[in-house]
């Protein structure tokens, strides 16, 4: 992964990449693209600082396969079962205040 | 596969199934876990982002430079803090404690500027109660997911700042090096979240 004469080069690098996708992510939020495909960019390029986060600053490429489905099924499954389910409440919620209200915000 | 195999086979659980210290297992038995917490609170605030129609656009409230420059920072910690774990693997203590003060440095830099943009946000107006930009929820979920976060970096540079003195005392860990720099890690990835779905979308 890293040379004995560079060991820490690949951080660097690394460091250089979250920082761009950074950049692009506060570009694409500036550049008025409609709400929900905004949203599911921005996602996607979380998701992208966050694998390489967790796999190579944390190491867990390099982990038994066991530490890393405990860790990936523990935090991305339950996280997107969490972000998906909730969403069709808050969706009706909304619809329900409409409905009873006539608020169109 | 034999009996003896499949005991000492990973899915066998045999004496060390995931291959790490006990220590380094609880870090991330822990970070999963508080996570989840983490989890909880966006999926919360996004509900009630929906259900509420109307929310402030977030650029009309935060300076974004002034974010993004925290999240520069953050993420700059975290490089260095990846590099003490690199020199503590390779067995340079001293290198690995002086990339780990590196770390701590970038740790209060990111405190102090939370605290400033809290001041601010506050001096705006904004409070538990009310905020002029929009719903009460906009501040209120302002405070709780920054400040929980803030109170994650306070840890995470307390834990830093008590690996750094063990070492300057003598008792340096190569292992406590890394299981800090797992936490370090995971606070910058928490922010990663917060910043795209508090401060972006």
């Amino acid at each position: 992964m890293s040379s004995d004469a560079h060991p820490y080069r690949f951080y660097w690098i690394l460091w250089i990449v979250l920082l761009t996708v950074t950049l692009l992510m506060i570009a694409i939020e500036s550049a008025s693209l409609p709400a929900a495909l905004a949203a599911v960019v921005l996602l996607f390029g979380s998701a992208i600082k966050a694998t390489l986060i967790i796999f190579y600053y944390m190491h867990l490429k390099f982990e038994h396969m066991a530490l890393i489905l405990t860790v990936l099924v523990g935090l991305f499954l339950t996280s997107i079962l969490m972000f998906v389910l909730p969403a069709y409440d808050g969706l009706h919620i909304l619809d329900t205040w409409r409905g009873l209200t006539g608020f169109s915000g | 596969m034999s009996q003896t195999a499949i005991a000492q086979a990973d899915w066998g659980g045999g004496a060390s199934p995931f291959g790490v210290a006990w220590q380094k297992m609880m870090m991330w038995f822990f970070i999963v876990t508080d996570a989840l917490l983490f989890a909880g609170l966006l999926v919360s605030y996004g509900v009630v982002r929906i259900a509420t129609g109307s929310w402030p656009v977030q650029s009309e409230v935060f300076s974004l430079t002034y974010i993004a420059a925290m999240t520069f920072v953050l993420i700059t910690s975290s490089a260095t803090m990846a590099c003490a774990v690199k020199a503590a693997e390779l067995k340079r203590p001293q290198i690995a404690t002086r990339w780990l003060w590196l770390t701590i440095v970038g740790g209060f830099g990111f405190l102090g500027m939370q605290a400033y943009e809290w001041s601010h946000f506050i001096h705006e107006g904004g409070a538990i109660a009310s905020n002029p930009w929009g719903p009460p929820t906009f501040s209120q979920f302002f405070f709780v997911i920054t400040g929980f976060h803030g109170f994650h970096v306070l840890t995470g540079v307390t834990v830093l700042l008590v690996v750094a003195i063990r070492a300057a005392i003598g008792k340096y860990s190569a292992a406590g090096i890394e299981n800090a720099g797992l936490y370090w890690h995971f606070v910058d990835l928490v922010w990663v979240f917060v910043f795209a779905l508090f401060y972006l979308v």
